[in-house]
């Protein structure tokens, strides 16, 4: 792949693997980012991860730009010959689809939505060409996902399906956003999913919530006590449904302290991955369901 | 604990410090003050190290009062500050006893104000940092701006003893910097000359996370929608709408919409302090030159901070 080096800010050199969303871009962003960091260059304060680009930042007044560029360029040319391979973990994430919760908002949101007529997920399923909402949330939830990039509030995971071209989900943003969302909706724009880790403005189409919190600030979820961002680059997420009834046993068992999400410790490589996607999905999940 | 009582909140009050740095990766976004340099002379005023906290507001600082008797400083603007009804200057420390009433009035020439007390407001270190970011509920007072009733801890102070500055500390005039954007090349020949030749201003829609530009409409000819990327202090983004957004401390990590440029790190606060409809324009500079301002910002900050004293009578 050819990267593209600029400076995002004085502060900041910005690489960009490829302007496409693609898994193989963000298999160089992740192993070019962990080189990096495993480079411990003097003066750089920020490596950052984001689907198919990184920034680093730095300080001026300890390395020279020419300096990290050059840094960087030799990095990335020692990670030409690296396979695409990472040692990661899958988790199971309950989804409660069709909540009341995200069709109460996106109800209140009617007139900045492309179809006010359909609710996020009747247009989605429609525009992707889904007979139903039923057989829309069985190609959301059947195959996983890899988190590509966490931001843009702390703690929020973008999610990108591991599915061929093809059968990616591709959904367009709310024309305007909102300036609500329930805290832990399941959202998608582009063709990225997420997970709202805090309440707030959004503009992604809402699909479900998840009871299981991914963010905490105070500490006191416990399986965030030693650190309050759930999510990493590089995790794989593989959605259930759930209904009304595990939901709300599941956000009592959450606040009991009780509830700890199913994880596995996995190998995953790309190039494997591509020979039989299917297949290979079908043993992520194998793990996940100790097979 | 010395107690700082807030009378009476003023605007988005809220506990500023040093910004959360290595955590972007988790999308924690650095947070800290809007305008680090009317920061850390309000904290050098009062003898406060970096690691300490002060309150910072959005054009009205509101009233206080402490426990004990306490150094503060007002910085950011002209503001009318007064003890006990006794107008105070700003830029300058002033001694605060217990029972006298703080009032911090409406900031003038400037946006964003600073009110440090000796010792430093006593929150938590969450991240390696003190500073709040409102939307994530994290870090500085509970998560959230101040309001009138809260009652603040204040850290031991290290002196008593006014201090003044022996220069003012003025401000570059002329056009903010900046260099080009990650997404430069997705605004055309005739959009860029646009951004480099008209006029802007900060509009009323400004808060933390962003400040909204009135100006001309920017169109990227390759689209409005990025793969998101990185979004840094000073990126100027470029929704659907047309409209030229300048990201600041509470920003968003990462962001969905071409960045045409960024603001040099010297100007920033420069631009997040500019009153709202003062007309300004955009100079594109390359990287190193940029770099130069900042390093050389950075060192008049720095002798600035190196020259505050107390007055010599007090010495004696």
């Amino acid at each position: 792949m050819k990267m593209r080096y600029s400076f995002g800010g004085d502060e900041h050199l910005f690489v960009e693997c490829s302007e496409e969303m693609s898994l193989e871009a963000f298999f160089h962003t992740l192993s070019i980012t962990n080189r990096v960091r495993d480079a411990k260059i003097e003066g750089v304060t920020e490596i950052c991860p984001a689907n198919a680009s990184f920034q680093i930042r730095f300080n001026p007044d300890i390395i020279h730009p020419d300096e990290i560029l050059r840094r960087v360029q030799a990095i990335e040319l020692a990670d030409q010959k690296s396979e695409p391979l990472i040692k990661t973990r899958i988790i199971e994430i309950p989804v409660y689809y069709d909540d009341p919760w995200t069709h109460e908002t996106l109800m209140r949101f009617r007139e900045r939505h492309q179809d006010p007529e359909s609710t996020d997920l009747e247009y989605a399923a429609r525009i992707n060409d889904y007979n139903s909402v039923a057989d829309f949330i069985d190609a959301h939830s059947g195959a996983p996902w890899i988190v590509t990039m966490v931001g843009f509030v702390s703690g929020l995971p973008f999610m990108y399906q591991m599915v061929e071209r093809q059968r990616q989900i591709e959904v367009p943003k709310y024309l305007r956003p909102r300036t609500d969302t329930p805290k832990l909706t399941v959202g998608y724009g582009g063709c990225f999913s997420c997970i709202y880790s805090v309440r707030g403005a959004g503009g992604y189409q809402m699909f479900g919530i998840t009871p299981m919190p991914i963010y905490d600030p105070t500490q006191t979820t416990s399986y965030l006590k030693d650190f309050m961002v759930f999510f990493k680059p590089g995790d794989i997420v593989k959605f259930k449904p759930i209904d009304r009834a595990t939901y709300d046993a599941e956000v009592e068992a959450v606040e009991n302290g009780t509830f700890a999400p199913p994880i596995r410790e996995v190998s995953f490589d790309l190039n494997e991955f591509n020979k039989d996607i299917d297949g290979y999905n079908a043993k992520l999940e194998g793990v996940l369901n100790d097979h | 604990m010395v107690m700082l009582e807030v009378v009476k909140a003023g605007l988005m009050v809220t506990v500023q410090a040093s910004p959360r740095a290595g955590y972007l990766a988790a999308g924690v976004s650095p947070s800290g003050p809007m305008d680090d340099d009317a920061y850390q002379i309000a904290q050098a005023l009062v003898g406060n190290d970096e690691q300490a906290a002060a309150l910072e507001f959005a054009q009205f600082g509101g009233s206080y009062r402490v426990s004990e008797a306490t150094l503060f400083a007002v910085t950011g603007g002209a503001a009318s500050v007064s003890v006990d009804g006794r107008p105070v200057p700003c830029w300058e420390s002033h001694l605060l006893k217990p029972g006298q009433q703080l009032d911090v009035g409406a900031l003038r020439g400037a946006m964003w104000g600073y009110i440090a007390f000796s010792g430093g407001i006593d929150v938590p270190v969450l991240l390696g940092s003190r500073a709040t970011h409102v939307r994530n509920a994290m870090g500085g007072f509970e998560g959230r701006p101040l309001e009138t009733g809260d009652c603040l801890g204040l850290a031991p102070p290290l002196t008593r003893i006014p201090r003044r500055m022996t220069a003012i500390f003025h401000r570059a005039s002329g056009p903010i910097h900046v260099i080009a954007g990650p997404q430069y090349d997705y605004f055309d020949a005739r959009t860029r000359s646009l951004f480099l030749s008209e006029p802007f201003a900060v509009s009323a829609r400004r808060d933390r996370m962003a400040s909204l530009l009135v100006g001309p409409a920017l169109v990227a000819a390759r689209g409005h929608d990025i793969v998101s990327d990185g979004t840094p202090a000073g990126s100027i983004q470029v929704p659907g709408s047309g409209t030229a957004t300048v990201l600041t401390a509470e920003r968003q990590t990462t962001g969905g919409y071409p960045k045409i440029a960024t603001v040099i790190s010297a100007d920033l606060p420069r631009l997040v302090q500019m009153p709202g409809g003062r007309p300004f324009r955009f100079a594109l500079v390359k990287q190193d030159e940029a770099e130069d301002r900042l390093l050389a910002e950075r060192q008049r900050v720095k002798a600035t901070l190196a020259q505050i004293r107390a007055p010599a009578a007090a010495l004696t």
